[in-house]
Formats: C-alpha cells, structure tokens, sequence
C-alpha cells in the first residue's frame, strides 16, 4: 500500500543520471547586503500589522478567558455543585481554545519564561505530567494548591493540562461535593492552577502592549537584540504559523494515528479528557486564517503569486471543517477507520500548508530560510 | 519523518554501486590521490537524501545514497570506509568503503534505541561508538559496536546524561568526549523537546575502554539551557564545544567554551555586535588543520567565526549564507566550510579570518563535513 518509497525515486534518478542544478549559487553571499529600505518599511508594516489586528486582540481574549477560567473555578469551590463544576469546565474549555488560537504565536511573550510549558505540559509520551498531578493529589501537597508557591513547581503541575486531570480526571465528581479533605484539597489546587494560568495569560497581553518585550519585533535594527532587520522579524511571524501546522500535522495527527488502530495511542492527544483534541486543531487553523487576513502578506506579493492566498485560506477552511466534523471523544475518532481517514486528509492538509506558508509564501515574500537555519541540529 | 522500509533499504543496497553522479569529470576525479577527502550528508535536487565525498577544491567526486535524511560521518582510516549515521531520530546508519569494493551495509539501531546523528571509530578501526537515546527511559547512551565484526552491537554505556550529539575523541585515543545536550526527546513525538523548561545539559569524559564516566562537567544553572551540541579538539587537547542556547532569545549567554582536562571550563563572551548576529545557535565546530584555531559556525545568522585556541582571542568573522560544515583543510591554518546553498569555502585564520568560496555544486549541504584523515 505503500507510494513508491523515496529511496526508490532517489534512485532512479541516480541510475538516469539526472542531477538538476538547485539554482545559481553566484550570488553575493553576504546575506546583509540585500536589504533595500521600501522592503524594509513593507516588511515592518506587515509585523505592525499582525501585533495590531492579530496578536492583541488573540492574547486579550486569552487573558479575558483565562480570567473567566480563575472566578468560575473558586465559585465552583466556594458552593460545590454539579452546576458549578459545570460552569468551571466550560470556562475550561474556553480558555483552551483561546490558548489554541495563540499556538502560532510561539515566539516572544508566550515563550519567554517557559511560559507556554507551564500553560500546556504537552506533548508528554511517558504521562509524567498525569503521575506528578497524581502524586499531588495524592499527598495533598500543600505548595502545589497556594498560589504563591505553585509557580515554583514543576512545569507539568500548574497549568491548564494538570487542570483538566483536576476538573475532568477520574475522581473529579467529588468536586461537586464539599466536606471531606479530598475534594477540598482538590479544589484549592484546582483554584491555584486557575490562578497561576490567569498570572500567565495577564502576562503574555502585557508582553505584547507597547513598552512589552514583543517591541523587539518592531524595533529592528543593530540595537535590537534578535532582529538585525524588519524581514527577520516577519520571517519568524510566518514561519511559526509553518511551524503551528508540522505541529498538528506530525504531533496532534501523526503520532497519535500511528500506522494502524490498534496502535494509535489516542490518551497522548492534547486535551482528550476534555474533549478538546480536535476543537483545538480548529481553533489553531482558525487563528492562523485570521493571522494572514490581519497581516498585509497579500499586498507583498507579486500579481504571479497573488493566488497563494485564496488558495491557502480555502485550504485552511476545509482543514478546520473537517477537524470540527469529528466527534469529541479522541478514543474513538484515532481507532475507527472512517474518522482516521479524515484524519489523515487533515494531516496531509496541514502539513501541505505547512509548505505552502513555510515555503511558497515565504519565498513569494523574500522570507525563505536555509536548509541548515530552518532545521539543523 | 518517515522510516525507510526495510524493503526500500534492500532496495537502495542492490542498486548503490556507487555509480558516477556528475558525468565525465566525476568519473576522472575518482582516480586515487593522495590529497585529502571530505564527506558530507547532502539533500539532492530531487529531494533524495545522499553522503557526498568531496576533493579539496570542493568538488563532489561521489554520492553514495542513503534512505533518509543524515547527519555525521565518522571515518575508519584503517579500512578506508565511513559510516554515515541518520539525523535524529533516525535508526539507520550506512556504511561504504571509499574505493567502492564492496556494498554498503545498513545497520539498525538496537530495540528501543535510536541514533542521535553522530559516531567514532577506534583508532585501529576496530570498534565504532555512536551517540544513542534510551528513549523510553529518556538517557543517552553510547551504543559500542565491532567494526571488524558485522557491526555487532556489543553494548552501551549511560553517557551521564540526556540527549548525547557528538562526541570526540582526546588525543590520547582512548578518552571520549561526549557532548549531552540536554534535550529529552522521544521518537513518538519526533524531534520535540519534551523537557525544555527542565534542561541540564553537560560535557562529559568516558575513559572508552574501561567504560567509566571520568568527569561530567556541568553548566552553571544560569546556562542550564544552553544545550552543549558540538565539540572540536585544538592542539593542545582542550575540548571546545558549541552551544545552542533555548533560552530567550533576548538574552546573548557565551555559546563557545573550552574544556581543559583537569583544568575546568573557560567560556567566551563574543564581541557584543556578534552575539545577535549568531542567533544563539552554533551549528558545527572544528579545528584548523594545526589546531591553532577553532571555528564555529552560526547557519541561522549566515555566519562564521574564528578563537585563537591558545588565548581565546577572537580572530574574526565571515559572512557565508547557510554555512554549517566545518571541517580541517589540508593547510595548516585553514578549514573548508560548506553551505545549505551548495557553496564550498575556504577559511584561512592566519590573519583574522578570511573566507573565500572556492565551489558551488548542486546539492544542499547538510550541518557536517568531515575530514577523511
């Protein structure tokens, strides 16, 4: 069943003889020397952009959710209910999806700190975040439920991973009932992680507001201390949203499927108590549509190569219709067969998106990095 | 990245009789010589993956293909063969003889263990060790092999820490210098760090026959994502290394350091307007051909750089776009530095540092080149 394999490509073209020139290598190659101002001020308008109609409205909505998140998980625990606990995982899902639409946003304020670690502890193929979140639990270890001291902990024990086990994980229904040491431990440390997300997203708004450390990406230049130029500040706009999508093509996608039902391993997905493994590739795909509307990419690109952005927007769509389309329960859709081939379209889809911004975008757009800058080891 | 089927390897073994790649002047080229070779992975035009042997002018006299895409080449100058290890997390490594006498061999990496890209043969040629991930305890490992019998895996030893890149040999030929970069990775989830908030990456000594762990040196905790990648041995027999740092890219921590034996660990602060320039990302070190010099370089930011071994001075920098490979050239000063674009160097260091392209051919050089003794 298998297309015939690379190697067996490689080698007919090796037997043929064909070796095809990759392009000349004349020119200069002192790669500072190509700048000339309009590009420059074109490339800086295009970051200005994508912070103004983009990244603060993505991370205020975040840090609004977030916040959500934090007061309906302490009135959750303040009158333990059925109505309350649902109340706090619906806030839960909220503030997920709005963390999902910043995944291609994996760069400045939402990386620095391991700020992003600590929001999500994924992936996570030996299940350490589940047995550190255990073991708290299971001790009541009380530096893990005060919001003082949970940041100091381990990275996999005070975001919104660890309280999804909290609100959603087996043992999670004696948060509707009050009295006993268990279900109130697990209610503070469920209000402290609530506490420390919303800490984390108030931060990751701020960073990207004026006199933020996302200025770094407006103010290139030989005092900036990442960005000698605007194009290597949009070069690494567009190729994280590249990298948003490898993301859910190899990891979200292609690791869980695995080559047969029996060994796809749907418990490694991201937010599977939840219910959110497929919302959340949506709202990622999603994110990434309104990235590109936001940014003046099109108005940058030759009349020849104008076409790439209707036709990365209609795939964009398709891809995140069909994410939408699967059931919510992540068991199921990674072992039945018909949901595993809309998967697989949806692998296939993100990972030919992830060329066609990565690659044909950014090349259109001058943005294209080296074989050995954009994956080296 | 998708694992080679064992039928396509098979495949690849029958039809790899290292056949004349670049028409007639390959075919003259491929006469012995006594001048040195180089080896480096390469993407071909089409997208297929190969190990190109080089002259010293820069030019690819021979492709041997490979499965997928690979990484470093070690060199038993005994028998004249490389091995050509996959990038991480690959589980293929090639092995060719250099006059093409016999076919290649493609060995597996053991159950539960992959290659991290970057091997050494024994000075005798007899034994081959290779950077390795236990991968489902999260440790590296030095998996040790029998060169002299089919490759034979005869065991590994715990390199005393997590995610091992290259290793070097000491001058003295039996103590390993083993670089731990610090980054948990694991195959379900392909190259991802799984530990970047929780790094300890460290620079260790193995004595290689006694398999003993003969000092670890650890970063400061304020390096602690600093991941220790690639390593060089000067003249002298200190061990300088390459970082790439994880960190926040705001902050500029010194990325080069030197390891004496015995005497610790130096680290060099580049000169302030070099430091953005790298983007805290060193992708191959090496020595000049006397040891004098070490250069390092910085693909990411389309640049190379030069220390005075000795002092530690900075000698000087180039520009060279997607530079990677960095190897010893025939002349005592000088290195050749190869290029994603297919560009060849030459760097001479015997009065700061000049560069000079010497030639372009039509592959993508891959992070490494190596000298073939």
């Amino acid at each position: 069943m298998h297309p015939p394999s690379r190697v067996t490509l490689a080698l007919f073209a090796i037997l043929a003889g064909l070796v095809v020139p990759l392009g000349t290598a004349t020119a200069d190659d002192d790669p500072t020397s190509s700048h000339t101002t309009p590009q420059e001020e074109a490339y800086s308008r295009l970051v200005a952009d994508i912070i103004a109609d983009h990244i603060r409205p993505a991370t205020a909505r975040f840090r609004d959710a977030s916040d959500a998140l934090e007061t309906a998980v302490s009135a959750a625990c303040a009158t333990p209910s059925a109505a309350g606990l649902e109340d706090a995982r619906a806030a839960f899902a909220g503030a997920v999806q709005a963390l999902a639409a910043l995944e291609p946003l994996r760069y400045g304020p939402l990386v620095e700190g391991n700020r992003l670690e600590k929001l999500a502890f994924w992936p996570d193929p030996r299940g350490l975040g589940l047995k550190q979140v255990q073991a708290v639990l299971a001790a009541e270890d009380p530096s893990a439920a005060d919001p003082a001291t949970l940041p100091a902990k381990s990275v996999a024990v005070q975001g919104l991973t660890a309280l999804e086990f909290v609100l959603f994980g087996t043992g999670s229904d004696i948060l509707t009932t009050s009295g006993d040491t268990k279900s109130a431990f697990r209610c503070r440390y469920g209000v402290a992680i609530a506490a420390n997300v919303s800490r984390l997203a108030t931060e990751v708004a701020a960073g990207w507001q004026p006199g933020g450390s996302g200025d770094v990406f407006v103010t290139a230049g030989p005092d900036n201390p990442i960005f000698l130029t605007h194009q290597e500040a949009a070069g690494e706009m567009i190729s994280s949203m590249a990298t948003a999508l490898e993301i859910i093509a190899e990891q979200k996608v292609k690791s869980i499927l695995g080559e047969s039902p029996q060994r796809a391993k749907p418990k490694l997905s991201a937010f599977w108590r939840s219910g959110q493994t497929f919302t959340t590739m949506a709202a990622t795909l999603q994110s990434i549509s309104d990235e590109l509307a936001a940014s003046s990419a099109a108005d940058l690109l030759s009349a020849d190569d104008r076409w790439l952005v209707g036709a990365v927007d209609l795939e964009l769509r398709q891809a995140r219709a069909a994410a939408l389309s699967i059931p919510a329960d992540a068991e199921t859709a990674f072992k039945d067969q018909t949901l595993r081939d809309k998967l697989g379209y949806i692998r296939i889809a993100a990972s030919s998106l992830k060329t066609s911004i990565g690659q044909s975008y950014a090349t259109a757009l001058g943005l294209q990095q080296g074989f050995n800058s954009l994956d080296g080891d | 990245m998708a694992e080679p089927s064992r039928r396509a390897i098979l495949n690849m073994i029958a039809g790899a009789v290292t056949l004349p790649l670049l028409g007639p002047r390959a075919i003259y080229a491929a006469e012995p010589s006594a001048e040195p070779l180089f080896a480096a992975c390469v993407k071909q035009p089409d997208g297929a993956y190969a190990v190109a042997i080089l002259d010293d002018a820069g030019t690819i006299r021979r492709l041997h293909p490979l499965p997928d895409r690979g990484h470093d080449i070690a060199f038993d100058p005994v028998r004249r063969r490389c091995i050509a290890f996959a990038r991480r997390p690959g589980t293929f490594a090639v092995v060719f003889d250099l006059a093409g006498e016999s076919e290649p061999k493609i060995l597996s990496s053991a159950p539960g263990r992959h290659f991290y890209g970057h091997g050494v043969f024994s000075a005798d040629g007899s034994l081959l060790y290779a950077t390795e991930n236990d991968f489902e305890a999260g440790r590296g490992v030095v998996g040790i092999y029998a060169a002299e019998a089919d490759f034979r895996r005869l065991g590994e030893v715990p390199t005393g820490g997590v995610g091992p890149h290259e290793l070097v040999w000491l001058p003295d030929g039996r103590t390993l210098a083993i670089a731990n970069g610090g980054l948990d990775t694991h195959p379900d989830f392909g190259r991802v760090d799984l530990n970047a908030a929780d790094m300890a990456p460290s620079l260790t000594l193995m004595d290689a026959s006694s398999h003993r762990l003969l000092a670890s040196q650890v970063l400061d905790k304020s390096l602690s994502r600093l991941s220790i990648r690639h390593l060089a041995v000067d003249r002298r027999g200190a061990v300088w290394f390459g970082g790439q740092y994880e960190g926040d890219p705001a902050e500029h921590p010194p990325l080069v350091g030197r390891l004496t034996p015995g005497a610790g660990v130096d680290l060099f602060s580049l000169p302030p307007e070099i430091r953005p320039r790298t983007r805290n990302y060193i992708g191959s070190v090496a020595a000049s051909a006397d040891g004098d010099a070490v250069a390092f370089s910085a693909p990411r930011g389309n640049l190379v750089f030069a220390l005075d071994a000795a002092s530690g001075r900075y000698l000087g920098d180039a520009a060279f776009r997607d530079g990677c490979g960095l190897a010893p050239a025939a002349r005592a000063s000088g290195l050749v530095v190869t290029a994603g674009t297919g560009r060849v160097a030459r760097l001479e260091t015997a009065d700061g540092l000049a560069l000079k392209p010497v030639a372009a051919e039509p592959v993508a050089f891959d992070n490494h080149l190596a000298r073939l003794a």
